[in-house]
């Protein structure tokens, strides 16, 4: 008895730990691609406004693509149970202001979003990020392209 | 209910748990091993991808055939930030190479690059070592970091001549300098050597006005040499360059187009003019084969001068950097080289427009590619006067730097390629 409940305390230990490390790792890989697919899809789309700041459309259609694997958002099962539109921060890289700006980068990053371990949580803040150069068409003065 | 004989026996049996436990530890820690060390690699490998593949994005898009172009895509591939090992650590010096091809040909580094000209695929490739923990404990040569490689190949890859193009090309064209009496065929062969235009020349984005009465012009049938006379003011210096030779633009010009159109094809309405020109749009989507002629029009002179003018003002660099007398050749160079420079360009004096050739044969005007032209500016850093508005209201020709063939995407030109616009793709 004494060896079977010093030996499952170890194990049930060690189990716990391996699953919840297991568990993290994988949700950190799946936001991994989720920020991957949010940012290479950004940096391909239409930039229409002419400050660091996207538009709506812009940011809603990198975030559902984030969240979702879909940038319309009719899909609406996130890729990582608990993940929302609210946790995906988009940073513009670019050059020039005003008239002269333009985009040169996008970033997509996740912030804010808690994994639940079995003994504990980690909160991201700005990880993972992926950075994509901006491939996209810039039109900023009507955003009618 | 004790069953007190076996009591000797049982003691003898005691520690057998923690014995088989100690074995079966070295078995679990293995187990372990596979689950956090090979989830960790993964992650890691994950996290180096994506910064190759943008690296390698980032690079193909500066390549332009030239050996600054290679230096540039060098450095883009080389400033792309991006973290590993859970962000934590900053990844640099990637291995940048360049090859023809994606496959099948060698990969040069930035330095032994020796025909740039053919360069179109850039491989990036890092190599990061995150640590083990677990998974050294079974085995018998130990080691403590393992190697995990990551490796992106990005090129600029034709689009298919099919390919309707529906957005991002300016209202105007740049002419072909193919064979005269080519067909389109012929004409469209010629994108590999960049349609016959010199990249850092000035041609005619718009030509001068036409008038076959005038002296020399011989009622629109100048002698060879003397095709510059049938126009109001003379054509641009590389159009001006290329005059009496057996691939002579002007020459196309005055028999297909004549006074009625100049190269436009726009509206007259200058809050269209303003899309056309400003935000990407187009008048028509045109593919390689497109017979452009029923969208060439005589235009809005003013309207769109003065919206050219503009669209040189969105750039960073609406200077010629050294200065106005500058060589085209020179200005070109010095705008490509201020990648790097404070200020950066910021690609809105790149315009791309399609390549025709009027085929006088067949009567029309079809587009044999697309290239991308430096919009001119008469402006030092100090400052000065617009070009386009200032000349524009007359019968002057709108003049611009070719640049190259036009990569999509890219704020430069790009590698000359057989036919067709490229567009940058990940293709490992």
């Amino acid at each position: 008895m004494v060896e079977f409940a010093l030996g499952s305390m170890l194990l049930v230990t060690v189990f716990t730990g391996t699953f919840q490390y297991g568990f993290i790792f994988y949700q950190y890989n799946a936001l991994c691609n989720a920020v991957n697919n949010g940012a290479h899809f950004g940096a391909l789309q239409v930039y229409d406004t002419n400050t660091t700041a996207p538009s709506n459309a812009f940011k809603n259609a990198v975030k559902n693509m984030v969240v979702y694997g879909d940038p319309t958002g009719a899909n609406t099962t996130p890729v990582v149970k608990g993940l929302g539109v609210g946790n995906v921060n988009i940073t513009i890289g670019s050059v020039g202001s005003g008239s002269t700006f333009s985009p040169t980068s996008v970033t997509v990053a996740i912030t804010g979003y808690t994994i639940n371990g079995v003994t504990g949580t980690y909160t991201l803040t700005g990880k993972p990020a992926v950075t994509y150069p901006f491939q996209g068409m810039y039109c900023p003065d009507s955003g009618v392209c | 209910m004790t069953v007190p004989q076996d009591n000797s026996r049982r003691k003898s049996q005691r520690g057998m748990v923690l014995m088989t436990m100690a074995v079966t530890a070295i078995a679990m820690i293995g187990a372990m091993g596979l689950a956090i060390d090979l989830g960790h690699i993964f992650i890691v490998k994950n996290e180096t991808q994506a910064y190759v593949d943008a690296a390698a994005l980032a690079a193909a898009l500066q390549l332009d055939g030239t050996t600054a172009g290679i230096t540039r895509a060098n450095d883009a591939a080389t400033n792309m930030s991006a973290a590993w090992n859970f962000s934590s650590t900053v990844l640099t010096n990637p291995t940048v190479e360049f090859s023809s091809a994606a496959t099948g040909a060698s990969w040069f580094s930035a330095a032994n690059v020796t025909s740039p000209s053919t360069m179109t695929y850039v491989r990036v490739t890092k190599t990061v070592a995150p640590n083990i923990y677990f998974v050294p404990v079974v085995m018998t040569n130990k080691i403590y970091a393992t190697n995990v490689q990551s490796r992106a190949i990005a090129g600029q890859v034709v689009l298919a001549a099919n390919t309707s193009i529906a957005q991002g090309l300016g209202p105007f064209t740049g002419i072909a300098a193919c064979a005269h009496g080519s067909t389109m065929l012929q004409c469209e062969a010629t994108a590999s050597n960049n349609f016959g235009l010199t990249v850092g020349t000035e041609y005619d984005l718009q030509w001068p006005q036409y008038n076959k009465n005038r002296q020399g012009c011989n009622n629109g049938n100048p002698t060879s040499g003397n095709e510059d006379k049938c126009f109001v003011q003379p054509p641009c210096a590389g159009d001006l360059a290329l005059m009496g030779t057996g691939a002579d633009p002007m020459q196309e010009v005055i028999q297909q187009w004549g006074a009625s159109t100049n190269g436009y094809w726009g509206s007259q309405s200058t809050s269209q003019i303003n899309k056309y020109i400003l935000d990407q749009q187009q008048l028509a989507a045109v593919a390689i084969g497109t017979d452009i002629t029923q969208d060439l029009s005589a235009g809005n002179k003013q309207g769109t001068s003065k919206i050219l003018d503009d669209r040189v003002n969105q750039d960073t660099v609406n200077f010629d950097v050294s200065g106005i007398a500058a060589s085209s050749s020179q200005k070109l160079v010095d705008y490509l080289n201020s990648a790097n420079q404070n200020p950066v360009h910021n690609g809105r004096r790149m315009m791309p427009v399609p390549i025709v050739y009027p085929d006088v044969n067949e009567n029309m005007s079809p587009v044999v590619g697309y290239g991308v032209f430096l919009l001119e500016t008469n402006q030092s850093a100090a400052g000065g006067t617009s070009t386009y508005y200032k000349d524009g209201t007359g019968n002057d020709p709108y003049c611009a730097i070719y640049a190259g063939p036009w990569n999509m995407g890219s704020t430069n030109g790009g590698v000359s390629s057989s036919g067709g616009a490229t567009r940058v793709r990940l293709v490992q």
